[in-house]
């Protein structure tokens, strides 16, 4: 059954944290209203042992999150606005703040299942972010998306896309470990849309913002992340060297083209042990040198969802980095999960969004759905995450 | 035939583990450990080295055996090569009922996308099996004893620090 996207309810959370507590601004298509939330205090102390516990890829592989669960079944209702979870919208927008980012609200149970699965959510870090992100999204300009499938079977499909899909694991001799996820990308698309593997290097986050006519909406990094703990501009992706013409970069200037030599930014980390020569594709190398253009970004590898906190209340994390240099939306871990799991995420939601036409919120809250009815714990099935427009 | 091939027990390749692997070995071991200590003795993988060093220096002295810092020390360097975490994990597979489980966690951290950089827990696991002589399986309920593996932990301290 088709519904259209102009009839969803639509609301956005913004959150303020000050000394007297914890505000937020609930804000629907008619209201805004403030509402001080009724936490207790102790709060940020428990938001700190439940990343320590995320972080810790032992509890989420042996599936043993105590913390989260707490989080989940309790002190976390605190932190949404009570009529959200008495009756929550089809998207939520939520616009984090302080000790709040990059914390799993989605997964904060409502009516005995998480939040996530009974509406589409998305994190952006600020206003002006999420202002941007809509400015350049596509969908919303006239004649964009305006019907989307609820359900399959997928009508569609009703758009094409032309995707880049680039894999690395420098940590072995081949890509195979990351090529099960790639499948699972790949396999949502159809033959009517054009589909580019290839191996993941500095000059792919290049190819994928070069202005030019096959330039892709859709870019999937498949690779490791590094966060540098002291310097967050030198974090970023592990992929594979890049040799001989790949490693030259063009920049028009006074109308004329200069072939510059890429040069990092940022060395990959000492005692990586890498399987192959391996080059940082490091978050200062994006947010200076390259244009992302893509409608959708999916970062499908470790620690590129989540980071420390740097001033300007902006959270440092690669998928951060990628909405910021242009990307209308993306969808990035905000801890790290295994390989059947990503698998099977990324594809329930290509699946949504590229052929059921749905908004990206929604094909989250498909996603999340599957995997949560499928009885797969929420440190597995909810760690992905969509950032940035919801359309 | 079902044409997927049964990957063969990690406990059959012990030497033939690459440093990844074995450490990430050892850290599956430190996972399962931690389930027979309470909850504020479990060693977590952010835990700074001094305390790790305090926590040894009580494990030492626990097994009766020399506790000074430099003691302590010494523990944590040599746990730290790469001959002590095969001695370890050896006497670990030796473990009926243990060995299954570690394996089990050991595969299931295996499908986890995370890169660790220098990660040491060769200490952590030293630590537990000095104080661990039995130890009950959370998922199983099983009662595991670990007499041996304590036993012979003890003897290859006093090899390392020389007495």
């Amino acid at each position: 059954m088709a519904s259209g996207i102009s009839d969803l309810r639509v609301t956005a959370v913004s959150y303020l944290v000050g000394r007297d507590g914890v505000h937020v601004l609930v804000t629907t298509g008619s209201s805004a209203t403030w509402t001080r939330l009724a936490i207790t205090g102790d709060e940020p102390t428990k938001v700190d042992e439940l990343r320590r516990e995320l972080r810790d890829p032992q509890y989420v592989a042996q599936s043993r999150t105590p913390l989260l669960d707490q989080f989940a079944e309790g002190w976390g209702q605190a932190l949404l606005p009570p009529e959200i979870l008495a009756a929550p919208p089809d998207v939520l927008v939520v616009v984090p703040h302080g000790w709040l980012h990059d914390l799993p609200l989605h997964l904060v149970q409502c009516a005995g299942r998480p939040l996530g699965t009974r509406c589409g959510v998305t994190y952006v870090s600020s206003h002006t972010l999420f202002l941007k992100c809509t400015e350049r999204n596509p969908c919303r300009e006239p004649g964009g998306a305006a019907t989307f499938d609820e359900a399959p079977p997928w009508t569609g499909p009703v758009r094409t896309s032309n995707a880049i899909i680039a894999v690395a694991d420098v940590n072995q001799a081949s890509d195979d470990d990351f090529g099960t996820v790639a499948s699972a990308v790949t396999g949502a698309f159809t033959a009517a849309d054009s589909v580019k593997s290839v191996v993941a290097h500095v000059s792919t986050a290049e190819l994928a913002g070069a202005d030019l006519a096959e330039s892709p909406d859709v870019l999937c990094l498949i690779a490791h992340g590094w966060i540098d703990p002291e310097d967050r501009l030198a974090s970023g992706l592990l992929v594979l060297e890049d040799t001989g013409l790949r490693n030259y970069f063009r920049v028009t200037a006074n109308g004329k083209v200069f072939s510059l030599r890429l040069l990092p930014l940022a060395e990959p980390p000492a005692g990586l042990g890498e399987a192959r020569p391996a080059a940082l594709l490091s978050a200062a190398q994006l947010e200076i040198f390259f244009e992302c253009r893509q409608e959708l970004v999916l970062l499908l590898g470790c620690s590129v969802g989540s980071g420390s906190l740097m001033r300007g209340d902006q959270p440092a994390s690669l998928a951060e980095s990628f909405l910021q240099c242009g990307a209308v939306s993306v969808v990035a871990p905000l801890w790290d999960i295994d390989y059947p799991s990503t698998s099977r995420w990324a594809g329930a939601f290509l699946d949504a969004w590229h052929r059921g036409a749905m908004p990206k919120a929604l094909a989250a809250r498909y996603a999340f759905g599957e995997m949560d009815a499928a009885g797969i714990g929420l440190q597995k099935a909810g760690a992905l995450t969509l950032r940035g427009d919801w359309i | 035939m079902t044409g997927h091939d049964e990957p063969t027990s990690v406990w059959e390749h012990l030497d033939e583990l690459t440093d990844g692997d074995r450490e990430l070995l050892v850290e599956s071991a430190v996972t399962v450990l931690n389930q027979g200590v309470q909850p504020d003795e479990a060693i977590t993988r952010d835990m700074p080295r001094s305390v790790l060093r305090s926590r040894m220096a009580s494990a030492l002295s626990e097994a009766g055996l020399p506790a000074s810092k430099d003691d302590a020390s010494a523990a944590m360097s040599s746990a730290s090569g790469a001959d002590a975490a095969r001695s370890m994990l050896s006497a670990l597979s030796r473990v009926p009922g243990l060995r299954e489980e570690i394996e089990q966690a050991y595969r299931r951290r295996e499908e986890i996308m995370f890169l660790d950089f220098g990660l040491v827990t060769g200490p952590a696991l030293m630590i537990l099996l000095l104080k661990l002589k039995r130890i009950k399986i959370n998922s199983s309920g099983v009662d595991v004893q670990m007499y041996d593996a304590n036993k012979s932990m003890i003897e290859m301290v006093r090899k390392m620090i020389g007495i």
